[in-house]
């Protein structure tokens, strides 16, 4: 052994002693048997499987654990009709936004409605439910149209809100409209005509910047100041959207009855819509009816032809943004009755509505694309069946099936099919009224919530 | 005047002829020799009464000095000299006693000069009415006649220690030649009148050490002066002293002196200042204690801690030693300080302590330096050469090792020009270091810490080593951090050259080997990634190594002071990779295949627990976490890495940052080369044994997935130490082959090779200069939080801020921040630290239902704001905006959105129970410390 090999051998340094390590074995096969694990080493950790972990959702579903409706009345004469199926409605006189809270498991099938009448005219709308964004279609805030926006909050906490309006020029300049507070369980009202007064028909837009709240529009019109008014809720928009069905159109088969599409622009650009009929055999668009230009941000009305309203049908209308709509029948000519229809939400599941007493109601359905099959079923006053009718929606078409006579409740469920759109038509004395059907929010999709890292 | 010798022996027998003789030998006769002996077991008693034809008074073994004195008085009663005397010219002259040992051996002068100077000083006192001098003593030389000096008088100083104002070794040349007063003289040689020394006597708690020193002291109270003549000399052997005594006292006789000499100060000293000596002595002894312990001197330690013990357990002793000088009127104060020590000389002596140490220290590393720059590692200068006789500047400034050193930090300031100044360090796996180093002592030392919802878990392992160089950084944080990123190469080549120079003879293979280990936390994207623990593991991994090298030592002490330098190493090393730990009980499996002789048991056990118990804090409070010990430091998993078998084999352990693979090809080609060269192969063997066992922890480390309680989800462990060290095992396995290849290298095999392995370094250097720090590690302000949020946050706990992040595709994440942004060290605690379930589940109600408490049970962990940067997704702002009891704040930030709690915030649902085996922990660690410390350093012995 050479000294240079001493030395490295030597692990010592330069004041150590040497020793002299003696391998066992041959160094050669040695060395190949290292570089033979070393290499098994390197190949067990660069196959190694990549990568790790499992993705988690975004979301979960959570069983919704009750719903508090806000009955506000605003109308003369105003009562609430609510309750769940199985049990007996109630009827509640509204002298005050009555606060109605529904806890599991009874809150799947619950429903409140509220309608006021007189002998010209009669006024149906859901209760509202809490929520951070509303929108009204068609209000006014003239003296002989005019609207009073009650806001309720029935939460504990303190909610702050805005409202914006907007008119048929565009925005509309109203003071004292930002940053309205509502202490918890608290109501206001709104009258729109005291902001000052604006011709035409105008939107309200209505955010929460904390809280939640419950908003009802009540709108009182009359032909000229000295006429009689008559009066209606502006029922609730979902919501802008690019495309929008309207169900619960008035038959307006009468001579003097017209009919108004009112379409609210929210964007800063002209957004151009096209309208078309979803009637009882299918969809189509009315010869002359050409697409219509929104002005941007505000409220365009314009008159509907008999095309659109001879028979029961629904109103599509798709645009290139986002827009709300509504549309406005008056039957009867002066004094006669006013009534709305509002877009609604595809129903999924049952959708549950409360029919006020001595009316008669239809439910009017319309399917976006496909044929879809849908269960009516009416509940009398004490909470009992009074049959099941399955009624078939064309694809693309629109029916209108009349709900048993005597119910006060009607549940609507889809099983096949659709998706479906679909309203509550009522008619008593000289007036109609109608209200979207929304169905019963049985779970919610919660944000998945982890620890970050 | 006439002289009675009183002469004690004790087993002397080796001396006493000696002493016999240098008696009969005098100048001036003793008139009288009166002998006694303590229970010798030798031939002393025949000796003496052979020479001199007396009867011995013999007394029992463990008789003290005291007895004997007294037993010799006794057997000598002043009349019989009388009346011997009658026959003498002088009528009534005064008796003196001339104590003399076993062991010391007079001049023939000695007593005639002691005897003249006691008549001098006698007529000198009647003439000018000074003190009365009724004790002389001569100088002490070493026996049997040298010329080193060993006392001329003695005094004391305050920490008790014997002064002779001598120093160490001084020749007599004559320079002491004037009789003069001092507090005490050794008993050897004493001349003392008879009447005094009967009246006074000596103390019997002191029975051999002291006891002249407190005769001396009470002499001069009762107002008498002690001289010592130089002139008169004596040899002594001060066999007691130095334990060369045969009996049974032998062996104590440090702690003897040492309690002997805190008595005396006790008994002696002005009754007022008993207390605070007390104490100081106490305090000082103990410090003693300390340090003795500090340099492995075990047997002095017990001696001290038994002399304080002997004295402080019998304070009854002390009171019934002043009680018997209560006679005697204290020192004037004038007086005091003539005769006692000045009271600096404890410190001079300290100063003296510290020089010597000092000039060793320094000359040790100059021989050092100039062995190895002209011997290389075999130590020996080359045949011929002349001694290098360069200053120490020149010689550390000329050597090629600093030389590379500083050219490398050079080019580590000139690639890391985006990176050397501005706001905190992070990005990556690095979080910003905190502002002060106490964030990282409190971290340290805290059981609980008020991090997130509270958290029990330890503080990682190498916030210690962090904290401690942050203090010495004059407490910046930021620095060290700076430091081990923007110098990672110089200090990663520091230590790896001075492990290539100790197995490696040639001047240019470290360096080669140096330059591309050093440039491995580079080019493999640790630097730019912020792994903290890779790059430090880098730096430490070579020190580990070269202390292991001291196995090899043929010195046992020396392989005991390695097995803790190792340990020590491996636990800093471990400390910022915890996988190192494993590492090391793996090659302890290793050791006997490798190191020959086989180290004792002890030394295993040193090398596997002694690195556990100094990371205890953390190391025993994860025992549960295993995930934990994969990881290292750095914030896990942060950034997402994947590599491949080929970048793994080419040290690119994945992740971005990293320079391109192929530079990396020459190291694992020329570690593999390395085995076919046959006179080196078994030492490279040896290398190639590391290289296979990291490699089978790197395919382990590489295939479990790890889950740490505080992340969110599971994760593979960054790889990246164990990679880069099997490219340095690659570099070493090279270093050791290519040393003294000679011209070998120009075979065409071989030179390829030599050219790939020469590329990487190089071609390493030049991307490095050329992409400086690509990143994510970057210098900028920490800003995850809105400014006033932090300042609010840093004031106070109740201040924590809810951080919410995604909710568009994505689960909505949060995190609770204390005191602004999480800091380095705060990861290692979180990761940890169980999420607090409830905190989840109230988050997530918050977000999405009506909770009328909801602001309320947020306030109760502290949380003042929740912030949502950009870009905020609806279901967080929607949420917010609907809950119950918050209010919008400033975002500061574009697209942010802010919420204030309006509830007032408390700590009630905070986690605040601390972990209660931390403080035990915390002890079982420092004491380690001190342990491997005084393992580590070379002993007094060893000296």
């Amino acid at each position: 052994m050479s000294r240079r090999e001493l030395r490295a051998l030597r692990p010592g340094g330069r004041r150590v002693a040497q020793h002299r390590v003696q391998p066992t074995g041959p160094h050669w096969l040695l060395a190949v048997l290292l570089v033979l694990v070393t290499g098994a080493g390197f190949w067990w950790s660069g196959t190694a499987p990549h990568p790790t972990g499992t993705r988690t959702a975004a979301t979960k579903p959570v069983a919704v654990s009750g719903r508090t409706f806000s009955c506000t009345g605003g109308l003369p004469g105003a009562v609430a009709v609510h309750g769940h199926l199985g049990v007996p409605a109630t009827t509640t006189t509204i002298t005050a936004p009555v606060r109605l809270r529904v806890s599991a498991p009874a809150q799947a099938s619950a429903y409140a409605v509220q309608s006021a009448r007189s002998a010209r005219w009669l006024a149906y709308g859901a209760c509202p439910e809490p929520r951070s964004d509303w929108w009204f279609v068609g209000v006014g805030s003239s003296h002989t149209h005019h609207t009073v926006l009650t806001v309720a909050n029935p939460r504990a906490a303190e909610a702050i809100f805005d409202v914006s309006l907007s008119g048929p020029r565009g925005p509309v300049n109203a003071p004292g409209l930002r940053g309205l507070a509502l202490r918890g369980g608290g109501s206001r009202t709104i009258d729109l005509a005291k902001l000052g007064p604006s011709a035409g028909d105008l939107a309200v837009h209505l955010t929460t910047s904390r809280g939640l709240v419950s908003v009802a529009a009540a709108e009182q019109r009359s032909a000229g100041v000295l006429a009689k008014a008559v009066s209606e809720w502006v029922p609730t928009e979902p919501g802008p959207g690019r495309h929008l069905l309207l169900t619960g159109l008035p038959m307006l088969t009468a001579k003097r009855a017209t009919a108004t599409l009112l379409l609210a622009n929210p964007a800063k650009t002209v957004v151009i819509a096209s309208v078309s009929v979803v009637g009882a055999r299918g969809t189509f668009t009315p010869s002359g009816q050409k697409p219509l230009d929104l002005p941007p941000g505000a409220v365009l009305s314009v008159p509907l032809s008999r095309a659109f309203t001879a028979a029961p049908g629904g109103l599509s209308i798709s645009a290139q943004q986002p827009v709300v709509a509504a549309v406005r029948s008056l039957v009867g000519g002066i004094g006669g009755d006013e009534g709305y229809a509002a877009s609604g939400p595809p129903l999924s599941g049952t959708a549950v509505a409360g029919i006020p007493a001595k009316v008669s109601a239809r439910v009017v359905l319309s399917s976006l694309n496909a044929t879809a099959s849908v269960a009516v079923t009416g509940y009398d006053g004490s909470g009992r069946s009074l049959g099941s009718h399955r009624v078939a929606v064309p694809a693309r078409g629109t029916v209108s099936f009349p709900v048993s006579a005597g119910a006060r409740s009607v549940a609507v469920t889809t099983s096949t099919g659709g998706p479906v759109v679909g309203s509550v038509v009522v008619r008593g004395g000289h007036g109609s009224a109608s209200t979207p059907l929304a169905s019963v929010t049985r779970e919610q999709l919660r944000p998945v919530v982890r620890p970050g890292w | 005047m006439k002289v009675t010798a009183l002469l004690v022996s004790h087993n002397g027998s080796q001396w006493l002829p000696g002493v016999l003789a240098g008696l009969s030998g005098l100048s001036r006769p003793v008139d009288r020799l009166v002998a006694v002996d303590t229970g010798s077991t030798d031939d002393s008693v025949a000796l003496v009464e052979q020479a001199f034809g007396l009867e011995v008074v013999r007394l029992p073994a463990p008789a003290s000095y005291a007895e004997a004195v007294r037993a010799a008085l006794a057997a000598a009663p002043p009349g019989d000299l009388a009346g011997r005397a009658e026959e003498g010219a002088e009528e009534g002259a005064e008796e003196w006693v001339w104590l003399l040992h076993d062991d010391c051996s007079p001049t023939a002068e000695c007593l005639q000069v002691l005897v003249q100077e006691v008549e001098r000083a006698g007529s000198k006192t009647a003439r000018k009415g000074a003190d009365e001098v009724v004790a002389v003593g001569p100088t002490l030389r070493e026996w049997p006649t040298l010329k080193r000096l060993l006392e001329v008088g003695l005094t004391i100083s305050g920490t008790g220690r014997r002064e002779t104002g001598l120093e160490a070794g001084e020749y007599d040349q004559g320079q002491h030649d004037v009789a003069h007063q001092v507090l005490a003289v050794n008993t050897a040689g004493m001349l003392v009148r008879r009447d005094v020394l009967e009246s006074l006597g000596f103390d019997d708690e002191l029975p051999i050490f002291g006891n002249d020193i407190d005769f001396g002291w009470r002499l001069a109270r009762a107002g008498y002066a002690t001289l010592v003549v130089p002139d008169a000399v004596m040899f002594h052997v001060e066999a007691a002293h130095r334990g060369q005594r045969d009996s049974a006292r032998a062996g104590r006789q440090r702690r003897d002196e040492r309690a002997g000499a805190l008595y005396t100060l006790l008994v002696n000293s002005p009754g007022w200042t008993v207390p605070v000596r007390a104490v100081r002595l106490l305090a000082g002894g103990l410090l003693r204690v300390f340090g003795f312990v500090f340099v492995r001197a075990g047997a002095e330690a017990r001696d001290e801690l038994s002399a304080l013990g002997r004295v402080y357990a019998r304070p009854g002793a002390v009171l019934a030693g002043r009680r018997g000088r209560r006679g005697l009127p204290l020192l004037p104060a004038q007086r005091r300080r003539r005769l006692l020590a000045p009271v600096w000389m404890p410190y001079r002596h300290g100063l003296d302590f510290v020089t010597e140490v000092g000039t060793a220290v320094v000359s040790t590393a100059r021989e050092a330096v100039v062995r190895r720059n002209s011997g290389g590692a075999t130590g020996r200068p080359e045949p011929g050469s002349r001694p290098d006789e360069r200053g120490v500047v020149a010689t550390v400034l000329t050597s090629p090792s600093v030389l590379a050193v500083l050219a490398a930090v050079v080019l580590a300031l000139v690639a890391g020009r985006d990176i050397l100044t501005g706001p905190a360090l992070q990005g990556g796996a690095l979080l910003p270091a905190p502002d002060g180093v106490g964030h990282w002592w409190g971290l340290w030392h805290a059981p609980v810490h008020v991090l997130g919802t509270g958290s029990a878990a330890p503080a990682p392992a190498y916030l210690l080593p962090m904290a401690v160089v942050g203090t010495v950084l004059l407490g910046h944080p930021g620095w060290v951090v700076s430091l081990l990123f923007v110098l990672a190469v110089p200090l990663a080549m520091f230590s790896a050259l001075r492990l290539l120079r100790r197995v490696t003879d040639g001047p240019w293979v470290p360096l080669w080997g140096a330059s591309a280990y050093a440039l491995l936390p580079v080019v493999s994207g640790a630097v730019n990634q912020g792994r903290l623990g890779t790059v430090a593991g880098v730096v430490v991994a070579p020190w580990v190594v070269t202390a292991a090298l001291g196995f090899g030592s043929a010195d046992a002490d020396r392989r005991w002071r390695a097995a803790f330098r190792t340990a020590f190493a491996l636990a800093v090393l471990a400390a910022f990779v915890p996988v190192a730990w494993l590492l090391g009980l793996l090659s302890l499996l290793a050791i006997p295949l490798l190191v020959r002789p086989l180290p004792k048991a002890g030394m295993f056990v040193v090398l596997a627990v002694v690195p556990l118990a100094l990371i205890a804090p953390w190391a025993i409070a994860t025992l549960d976490v295993p995930g934990a010990w994969l990881v290292e430091a750095g914030r896990a998993g942060a950034v997402p890495a994947h590599a491949g078998l080929r970048d793994l084999l080419l040290g690119r352990p994945g992740g971005p940052g990293a320079a391109p693979a192929w530079l990396g090809t020459g190291l694992p080609l020329a570690g593999l080369v390395a085995l076919v060269r046959r006179d080196t192969r078994a030492k490279v063997a040896e290398v190639w044994v590391g290289v296979a066992l990291v490699a089978l922890l790197l395919a382990v480390v590489s295939r479990v997935e790890v889950t740490l309680p505080g992340v969110a989800s599971s994760f593979r462990a960054w790889p990246g130490f164990l990679v880069l060290l099997l490219q340095g095992g690659f570099v070493l396995a090279a270093a050791i082959a290519a040393d003294g290849l000679g011209s070998a290298w120009r075979r065409p095999v071989v030179a390829v090779v030599f050219g790939m392995a020469m590329l990487a370094p190089l071609a390493g250097v030049v991307w490095w200069l050329g992409h400086g720090s690509p990143g994510p590690v970057e210098r900028r302000a920490a800003a995850e939080i809105p400014a006033y949020m932090s300042e609010l946050a840093s004031a106070s706990s109740l201040g924590g801020v809810l951080v919410l992040t995604g909710g568009d595709r994505t689960a909505i994440s949060y995190r609770l921040l204390r005191s602004g942004s999480l800091r380095l060290g705060d990861d290692g605690v979180l990761a940890l630290t169980r999420p607090d379930p409830h905190l989840t589940a109230l988050v997530e109600r918050l977000l999405s239902t009506d909770l009328p408490d909801g602001a309320a049970k947020l306030a109760s962990y502290g949380v003042s704001y929740v912030y949502a940067p950009a870009p905020v997704s609806p279901s967080v702002s929607g949420g917010l905006d609907a809950a119950n009891g918050l209010s919008g704040a400033s975002a500061t930030a574009a697209h942010a959105r802010a919420w204030h709690v309006d509830a007032r915030p408390t700590l009630g649902s905070v986690h605040t129970e601390p972990s209660r085996l931390h403080p035990l922990l915390l002890v079982v660690q420092l004491l380690t410390a001190l342990g491997v410390l005084i393992g580590a350093l070379p002993g007094r012995r060893a000296a």
